[in-house]
């Protein structure tokens, strides 16, 4: 079987040492629990094709032309939510004790990325249930269907604030809202909060309005390269074409693919920065203040896409410790090996009983760390983990901090 | 003595088989699907390629291993046993077969604070149970470098070895008690739980035998493991750590020797050349010519404080100068995962541990040494040498780096790997596991010893159906 493009990552698939530390890696002096979200909670977990070691060892296989990809093992690919806590603990990547870093040996996130976009070129992939999904992005630029000319429709709820089009006029800061918080009803505070914020902080920003498309981080993860690379080609060209030196976005999942993966097809003119970083930078330069607003503990979801993909762990923690009233709690696994939210890599469009069950398993973390709020940055992890609210009905409320901050700044 | 064997037959056809298995433990837990089976052809080890299985079957108690031994045994189906497959020994299912994977068998059963003991099913990783232990402020004696994704069945079924034995041999002295299922299907208990008013594992010496100690080292052929007693002791109050640097091996091999003799309570020691350091770790070189690392040296303060003094003074009286506590405290904060990090930087590895007197490495590091550097020089390889105590011995481990995507390379290694073996046993070293591939040609060197285990493989397994092949049995 010719998997050319997975064929050009032969040394990281050589390399893994079948240690497997991916598969469940329970450490407790390092707060480690689980690794794998999906070993954890599938019922055919357990078996070798579950976790990043058995992924590894098949994909070796295939090119080595022992199996041949059958729907079956196909599935199993995507029965993956592309968190990188493999990646994270990968005992090549790391030489742990001994005081100097080797070279990265498996980028495993990328790795199967790549296998994907082969998959999708051979037939094989996305799965029947992304479908829909990745046909719409390709059609509409954006997930559901919907039509470009309401993509800005959420601007309607601030006429109070001044945003500026950037196709019209010019602004320092482009605020790249994403289409979840721009089309979804419940996740459209996520874009409100945020233009409020900067806002009220006296930041020149400016939106796409409605020539705003879809990143592409769904197409990108589900294989679906050639609607990708349009849709990246694009937004690169638009980006520059207007001048823009600054992209904020509320979006975990959009921030790593225009920082992230943008930054792999192109030098980006602009700097990328996810709101959780520009909160702290506006707070630290003295333009954001909050007032006290009562008491609440809160505990921090780090979203895999800013947490482990992108190292941003202490910056949003930071802005909720600069809020009076607020008390931080850590749920564990958290940080480094923050359990992904279970929405990740397509799993909820094509498995959504698993994704419910590993977002459970974090309203779950919350709770035992004395927590009834979870807070996040990242629409993908805040829609997941409320369907794991309404599905365990747990009395637990999952809040952007972007609404946190707009509830209670000055 | 010569013993006659059995050869198995395959009187049934696999799809009769997964018909009859997936009865026994459902058909979610079963599988002849090639993209299944080739994922378990084999552990860490790159001394072979492997083999894939014909069935994987993935038991959740010790019934369905007694029923599913029992149908083998009808069969004469070859059945190999498997954890999650992280040793570096070279384990796979050399004819085929059934591969029975433990995993699904998990759970911590008991912790007794009466006897000090826990009991565990096999597949059960140490990362897990250190946690659940953790819970009680209890630990166990013995772990392994793989413990984050290794088993307990894993570590306890070859009695292994790992840098945390320094007061105790190895992890079958830390075993009080065995449930194993036999090749006719049969369930034995050792130790004073054989009989069945005896409810825990606390004494391994009872009775007749010690058949505790018949099962381990046996890896499988004699048996399934399937519930262990293990010894557990307090987390101590306090713990402290040192390391020393050496000039010559001589002086670092009597400081370690009488660091031993004067029980010093430490957790974990290794001793590293600065050659393997400079090797594995070029941008930090040079490193010391020698460095012993005492790692979690635990109990109460006061006796932390003296076995550091103690310490101390036996390092200073053989030339040792301290580097202080920080490397062996890293190396206690990553103990799971140092191992790892300093072996795979120099890619996959065929590894051969030794196991000399504690009181002669000097000599056999030295020797280890010279090999290596002979061999390196000759057959254009890379060999990285470190060792430990096992309480009265000392395993030096000799480890030949390799990458399995470069046959060529692959084919000099293996090579350099039959070498460096046989010269070191020539010297009068001891082997530590025997596997298929790793030592099972030398079995020879120990005469009756070998021809009395395969008496006991023919007459407890004379279907000859577990592990046919391993250890040349």
């Amino acid at each position: 079987m010719k998997l050319p493009r997975t064929e050009k990552h032969l040394d990281a698939v050589y390399a893994c040492q079948r240690c497997a530390w991916c598969r469940v890696s329970t450490y407790h002096d390092h707060n480690i629990e689980h690794i794998c979200p999906i070993f954890e909670v599938d019922e055919n977990g357990g078996w070798e094709y579950s976790f990043a070691r058995g992924h590894i060892a098949l994909i070796k296989a295939m090119l080595e032309g022992r199996v041949e990809p059958t729907p079956e093992l196909v599935k199993t690919f995507y029965k993956c939510t592309l968190c990188g806590n493999c990646e994270a603990i990968c005992s090549t990547n790391v030489a742990y004790g001994y005081g100097y870093q080797p070279d990265k040996m498996i980028e495993h996130v990328n790795l199967f990325e790549t296998l994907r976009a082969d998959f999708v070129e051979l037939g094989l992939g996305p799965l029947p249930e992304h479908k829909s999904l990745t046909d719409s992005i390709a059609l509409y630029d954006n997930p559901w269907y919907q039509p470009r000319s309401t993509r800005d429709q959420w601007t309607r709820r601030l006429k109070d604030i001044k945003i500026k089009d950037l196709n019209k006029e010019k602004a320092e800061v482009l605020l790249y809202v994403g289409c979840t918080a721009s089309y979804d009803q419940n996740m459209r505070e996520l874009a409100i909060n945020t233009a409020r914020v900067l806002s009220r902080a006296g930041v020149d920003f400016g939106i796409l309005g409605k020539t705003e498309k879809c990143c592409g981080s769904t197409v990108l993860r589900c294989g679906v390269t050639e609607t990708y690379e349009r849709l990246a080609g694009h937004n690169i060209e638009q980006f520059k074409e207007l001048g823009v030196t600054t992209v904020v976005t509320p979006c975990s999942g959009c921030f790593k693919t225009i920082k992230q993966d943008y930054g792999k097809m192109a030098d980006l003119p602009f700097e990328v920065v996810h709101t959780t970083v520009y909160f702290r930078r506006l707070i630290e330069e003295g333009k954001l203040k909050f007032r006290e607003d009562g008491e609440m503990k809160v505990t921090w979801h780090d979203p895999c896409h800013l947490g482990r993909a992108n190292g941003i762990l202490e910056e949003p923690r930071d802005v909720i410790r600069a809020i009076p009233g607020m008390e931080l709690v850590e749920m564990l696994p958290s940080g480094e090996y923050g359990m992904c939210c279970g929405a990740g890599g397509g799993v909820r469009t094509a498995f959504p009983d698993l994704a419910t069950k590993i977002a459970i398993g974090r309203i779950d973390k919350a709770l035992e760390a004395g927590a009834h709020t979870i807070v996040s940055a990242c629409s993908f992890c805040e829609n997941n983990l409320r369907e794991g609210v309404q599905a365990s009905g747990k009395d637990v409320a999952i809040i952007d901090l972007g609404r946190i901050v707009a509830e209670r700044m000055v | 003595m010569s013993i006659a064997r059995m050869e198995p037959t395959r009187d049934h056809s696999t799809s009769a088989l997964v018909s009859r298995l997936a009865e026994i433990v459902g058909a979610s837990n079963i599988s002849d699907e090639l993209y299944v089976r080739v994922l378990y052809q084999r552990d860490q080890g790159v001394l072979s390629k492997g083999r894939t299985p014909d069935i994987v079957v993935r038991p959740g108690c010790t019934a369905e291993v007694q029923r599913i031994i029992k149908m083998a045994s009808e069969t004469r189906t070859p059945v190999y046993v498997r954890g999650t497959y992280t040793s570096p020994i070279g384990y796979y299912p050399i004819e085929g077969g059934l591969v029975l994977d433990m995993t699904r068998m998990n759970r911590l059963l008991v912790v007794d604070e009466a006897s000090l003991t826990c009991t565990v099913e096999p597949g059960i990783t140490w990362g897990e149970l250190e946690a659940e232990l953790y819970k009680h402020r209890y630990s166990f004696l013995v772990a392994p470098e793989g413990s984050l994704g290794g088993t307990v069945g894993g570590h306890v079924s070859p009695h292994g070895c790992s840098p945390t034995c320094f007061l105790v041999s190895n992890q079958g002295d830390c075993v009080t008690g065995l449930r194993v299922v036999l090749p006719n299907g049969e369930l034995v208990t050792t130790g004073a739980a054989a009989i069945p008013a005896v409810k825990s594992h606390f004494m391994r010496y009872s009775y007749l035998n010690d058949l505790t100690g018949l099962f381990l080292g046996a890896e499988g052929t004699l048996g399934v493991i399937t519930e262990i007693g293990l010894k557990i002791e307090a987390v101590p109050d306090a713990v402290g750590h040192a390391a020393y640097s050496f000039k010559s091996i001589d002086d670092a091999g009597q400081a370690y020797w009488e660091s031993r003799r004067a029980r010093i309570p430490a957790w974990a020691t290794m001793l590293h050349d600065g050659e393997t350091l400079d090797m594995v770790d070029p941008d930090n070189a040079p490193h010391p010519s020698y460095m012993i690392s005492w790692a979690r040296i635990g109990g109460s303060q006061v006796v932390v404080d003296d076995a550091l003094a103690q310490l101390e003074r036996i390092a200073i009286a053989n030339g040792g100068q301290s580097m202080g506590p920080s490397v062996p405290a890293r190396y206690w904060s990553e103990r799971y995962r140092a191992a790892a990090g300093f072996m795979f930087a120099l890619g996959n590895r065929m590894t051969y541990p030794i196991l000399v007197p504690l009181g002669e490495i000097p000599r056999f590091y030295r020797l280890s040494k010279e090999v290596a550097g002979r061999i390196m020089a000759e057959e254009n390889v890379k060999v990285i040498t470190v060792g430990h105590s096992c309480d009265r011995g000392f395993m030096i481990s000799m480890s030949i780096a390799t990458h399995e995507q470069d046959e060529d390379e692959w084919h000099r290694c293996r090579q350099a790997y039959q070498r460096m073996k046989n010269e070191l046993l020539d010297c009068g070293a001891s082997f530590y596991r025997v596997g298929f591939d790793f030592s099972a040609d030398q079995m020879y060197r120990t005469g009756a010893y070998y021809d009395l285990v395969k008496q006991i493989k023919a007459s407890i397994d004379p279907n000859h159906i577990m592990c046919p092949g391993y250890g040349g049995l």
